[in-house]
């Protein structure tokens, strides 16, 4: 018996000493300074309202908005001493979506140097580079997929809403940015298609300078001013291009151009 | 609370450790101890702390399941994905840190990325006559062997000149699943020549849980078996053996895609020849081939073929995997006066390839497109291993000693043609890779007195990389939903570990207590990548994971095994097991709104997936006179809070469930058993199960189920 006592010794001593080494220990994180962007939507200088048939672009079309979804990539911090940070090494890519509140909020940096900045860029969509088919296998970003037969890849956005037509009937206008298509004779054929187009482009919201210290938080918001998809610097009239524009590189050019000046920001 | 402890009290009670039960011993042999085992291993791993399971054992289990069977052995768990090919976990080590394979080294390598078919997997249980298996690295002579080792027998020691041919029936049926399998088997033999032909069915419908959930996880399968041995002369032997397993739609309801066909076959020769005059000496040459075909998709799945919000498109996926594995061995052993020498060479060539095909199909614009992608899971992958052993044991008076050595030169290479690197690192390039490991271990044991005595094993084993850990690209292969991706430059896992093995056995009683410790350098562990460097492919996956040597992990625990006949035929089995196992320094990813936010440093954070502590009691009563032998088992497993921070992995509470059997013999050529396995109809999960895909909850376990299992032999 002494001997069983001996192992039931053993035993619970052993028990102990592994249960107490169970507790993990966290060291503090370095202090660091973080990027976030606030994605803020308006038209006409004012916060969107979803499907109110309210709003009028230069071409005199009356619209409503109904959803947004796009990506912006390759955001460039451009320091007064001439680097460029791209503070969002970890992921390159954002996914907006205005049914999703948890989109509207971008921690687009977490270790950026500290000093002046003098501007910000990034792209709207994504590159040549980037945009390659079945990158996203999850909701939401798989449901932005773009036709394999049309390029490939992923919508730079999705625009959906309505608008009254000259006839005054409200028609479905589906405003979606990707990979253009060179069609042969125009047929609009996928079986005649002869090249692709990339059509995403570099945004400069006209950031004043702003500086950045350790261990400091910077919130910018970043707004879509809806109403210059459609007004600047060229007219982009519903009427002309109809609803469907993902086979019409020329109405996706139109887009394109105007995008350049949609975004302005804000530091907050 | 006080539910919270049940179990907790309940596992320390089956330790053997309660006043009321250690008192109770005395008299003949547990109920545990296995008829017919015969030990015809060498020097390696004998003295060792080592399990064995018998074709009894098998055949009175419910399960067809062979890892489900193994899971009654304390310290060994396992990870339940559907309701077959549940993957073992022995004393926290899994996957290839534990050296499954057949009778002499014959291995097999799995199609599925996702574990749907590991090696026990490819076996039937009714075609096995014995398994060993080996905790820690000691068993160095079947291969590189860096925890655990479980060895298949399925050819035991040829019985020539039985003139009449034996026919031998298994027939299991398993109310909850509504499960039936059936086995044949036909042997004979002559002089020189012994046959045995065998093949069976098998057909499972899906299991209820506990709550009374169904979960789909029905199976079905075919196996057939053929052995040809040749007694060339007194001292000569020469043995054939083929294998062919064939599973279909297996459903695994944890995984994104279930398994549709898995053809396995496997042939193998053996040629001894021993010493003519002195018994023991042996040269043996053995062979194999091993082949596995494995084909899984979703089209069990709503996505397959209807839009399942959130998604806007039909999202379709399968992949193809063809694996092979070739092996040669060379045995010598010999005996010099009290010391048995046992060493040889072997080779093994493991080649893997496989390809993923993506189809997605969506509405827009009034028009369907259609989107596909091929991808490799593998690029004509292999591996080829050449090792060189040696070992010996010995006895002195009141001391055996036994040791081995191993030399492995480990080369492997991919026909895979990616390459991940940007401005910072290499991520992806899959050169050749050459590498040399030696492994060694030793154990020696005492006896302190009559009835104690105590064993020390000490070893250094490594482990190279895996087909998987090197190759794989972007498949959901951890317990986690990340997509994992090889990498080709991985270190081999260098594994140190001590064993204390207490053993204390009078009348007929036995105690035994086994303490390790494993202190693991260079450990494979998949550490997240940025989505910037690698986004995944598999639906569901939230990131890529890529294997990765982390500096050091801790694993260490105990089993414990209590055996005793209380009076002549009322015998009493306790076991009980427990693994502990941290990183001391891992590196944690902070997430905000599922986005990065920077990294942290964990200090002893434990491992993931490690099984809760549990215990086993079984009570058995013979009435020799009626042939009857009914039996109760207790099965408790604790809480487990020693969950990995890093992994954002969660507790898992504990549970106790009931079983009874009775074994009933009423003829010599008729075996019945029939019992009910977790009584209560619990619903219980255990801490390694797989979550259900696309959710965060957990697969049950199967609820009550009536068996009955068959046998019959003329």
């Amino acid at each position: 018996m002494k001997i069983f006592r001996t192992l039931l010794s053993i035993a619970l001593t052993s028990g102990c000493i592994i249960l107490l080494n169970a507790c993990g220990e966290e060291e503090k994180p370095v202090e660091k300074s973080e990027l976030k962007l606030h994605f803020q939507h308006k038209v006409d200088g004012l916060p969107l309202e979803l499907n109110q048939l309210k709003y009028t672009n230069s071409a005199g079309n009356v619209y409503e908005i109904s959803e947004i979804m796009y990506f912006i990539s390759d955001l460039k911090l451009y320091h007064s001493n001439g680097n460029i940070v791209a503070p969002a090494g970890w992921d390159d890519i954002h996914y907006v979506d205005l049914s999703l509140p948890a989109t509207l909020e971008w921690v687009a940096g977490n270790d950026i140097p500290a000093g002046t900045y003098d501007s910000l860029t990034f792209t709207f969509g994504l590159s040549a580079e980037k945009n390659q088919p079945f990158m996203f296998v999850n909701p939401p970003e798989v449901n932005m997929a773009w036709p394999e037969v049309l390029g490939g890849g992923y919508h730079y956005m999705m625009m959906n809403g309505w608008w009254k037509d000259l006839g005054g009937v409200r028609k479905p206008f589906n405003f979606h940015l990707g990979i253009g298509q060179i069609y042969a004779n125009n047929s609009g054929d996928p079986d005649d298609i002869t090249g692709f187009i990339h059509n995403a482009f570099v945004v400069n919201p006209g950031i004043e300078p702003f500086t950045v210290t350790a261990g400091e938080t910077l919130n910018f918001a970043l707004i879509m001013n809806i109403e210059s998809w459609f007004n600047t610097p060229v007219v982009y009239d519903h009427n002309y291009f109809g609803g469907a524009i993902m086979q019409n590189q020329e109405a996706m050019h139109v887009a394109c151009l105007n995008g350049s000046d949609v975004f302005s920001i804000l530091q907050e | 609370m006080k539910k919270q402890l049940i179990p907790f009290f309940m596992v320390f009670s089956l330790l053997g450790l309660c006043p009321d039960l250690s008192v109770a011993q005395v008299l003949n042999d547990s109920v545990i101890r296995l008829p017919a085992v015969e030990i015809t291993d060498s020097a390696f791993t004998l003295q060792n702390n080592r399990s064995l399971i018998g074709k009894l054992q098998l055949e009175q289990s419910p399960s067809a399941d062979i890892a489900e069977i193994l899971g009654k052995q304390p310290n060994i768990g396992g990870i339940r994905r559907g309701g077959y090919a549940v993957d073992p976990v022995i004393r926290g080590f899994r996957y290839s840190q534990i050296n499954i394979f057949l009778d002499d080294g014959v291995h097999i390598e799995g199609g599925c990325p996702n574990r749907m078919d590991p090696v026990l997997s490819h076996l039937e249980s009714e075609d096995i006559e014995r398994i060993e298996i080996v905790r820690g690295p000691y068993q160095l002579k079947y291969g590189p062997s860096p925890a655990a080792s479980v060895r298949v027998i399925t050819t035991g020691d040829i019985p020539y000149n039985i003139k009449k041919p034996g026919i031998r029936s298994f027939s299991g049926y398993d109310a909850n699943r509504n499960g039936f399998r059936q086995h044949i088997s036909v042997s004979g033999s002559g002089k020189q020549i012994y046959y045995k032909v065998a093949g069976g069915l098998k057909d499972y419908g899906n299991y209820i849980d506990g709550n009374g959930k169904e979960w789909n996880s029905a199976y079905a399968g075919k196996n057939v078996a053929a052995t040809l041995g040749v007694k060339i002369n007194a001292i000569e032997e020469l043995l054939f053996s083929y294998k062919g397993s064939f599973s279909r739609e297996v459903m695994f309801p944890s995984l994104p895609m279930d398994e549709i066909a898995d053809n396995t076959n496997i042939y193998t020769f053996n040629y001894k020849r021993k010493h003519p005059a002195r018994f023991g000496d042996q040269l043996m040459i053995s062979g194999f081939h091993s082949m596995v075909y494995h084909e899984m998709d979703n089209r069990f799945r709503p996505q397959y073929s209807m839009v399942v919000e959130p998604y806007t498109g039909l999202m379709q996926a399968s992949a193809i995997v063809k694996t092979r594995v070739s092996g040669l061995r060379m045995d010598i052993r010999k005996i010099t006066g009290n010391i048995r020498l046992n060493y040889g060479i072997d080779g093994q060539y493991s080649f893997k390839d496989g390809t993923r095909h993506t189809t997605m199909i969506m509405q827009m614009d009034d028009q369907q497109y259609i989107s596909e992608k091929w991808t490799n899971l593998w690029k004509d992958a292999a591996i080829l291993n050449s090792g060189l052993y040696a070992g010996f044991d010995a006895n002195r008076r009141k001391t055996s000693y036994n040791a081995v050595i191993r030399f492995d030169v480990n080369h492997s290479h991919s026909g895979d043609t990616l390459v991940i690197r940007n401005e910072e690192a290499t991520w992806f390039d899959a050169k050749p890779e050459t590498k040399v490991l030696w492994s060694m271990a030793t154990m020696v044991s005492h006896k302190v007195s009559e009835y104690f005595s105590v064993s020390l094993g000490l070893a250094r084993s490594a482990r190279p990389p895996d087909m998987q850990e090197r190759y794989i690209k972007f498949l959901a292969t951890g317990y986690d939903k990340y997509d994992y991706l090889g990498n080709p430059g991985l270190d081999a896992e260098i594994n140190h570990q001590a064993d204390l093995i207490l053993k204390y056995t009078r009348n007929r009683s036995e105690i035994v207590l086994n303490f390790f410790r494993s202190d693991v350098q260079n450990y494979i562990y998949g550490i997240l990548l940025p989505p910037s460097v690698a986004r995944p492919v598999s639906m569901g996956a939230p990131g890529v994971k890529q294997f990765n040597n982390i500096d050091r992990a801790v694993l260490m625990g105990f089993e414990s095994t209590f055996t005793t006949n209380i009076t002549e035929n009322f015998n009493l089995a306790l076991s009980a097991g427990y693994t502990f196992a941290y990183f001391p320094e891992i590196q944690k990813i902070l997430l905000e709104d599922g986005q990065y936010n920077g990294t942290v440093m964990l200090k002893n954070d434990p491992i993931a997936e490690i099984p809760a502590m549990e215990g086993l009691m079984k009570i058995s009563y013979s009435f020799p006179e009626i042939r009857l032998q009914p039996a109760v088992e207790i099965r408790a497993v604790a809480d487990q809070h020693q969950n990995s921070e890093a992994s954002y992995e969660s507790s898992t509470p504990g549970y106790a469930i009931a079983s009874i059997l009775v074994n009933y013999k009423p003829f010599r050529y008729i075996s019945l058993t029939a019992g009910i396995n977790n009584i209560t109809d619990k619903g219980y999960y255990d801490h390694l199960n797989r979550k259900q895909a696309g959710t965060t909850g957990k697969l049950y376990e199967p609820g009550r189920t009536l068996f009955i299992n068959l046998i019959i032999t003329l």
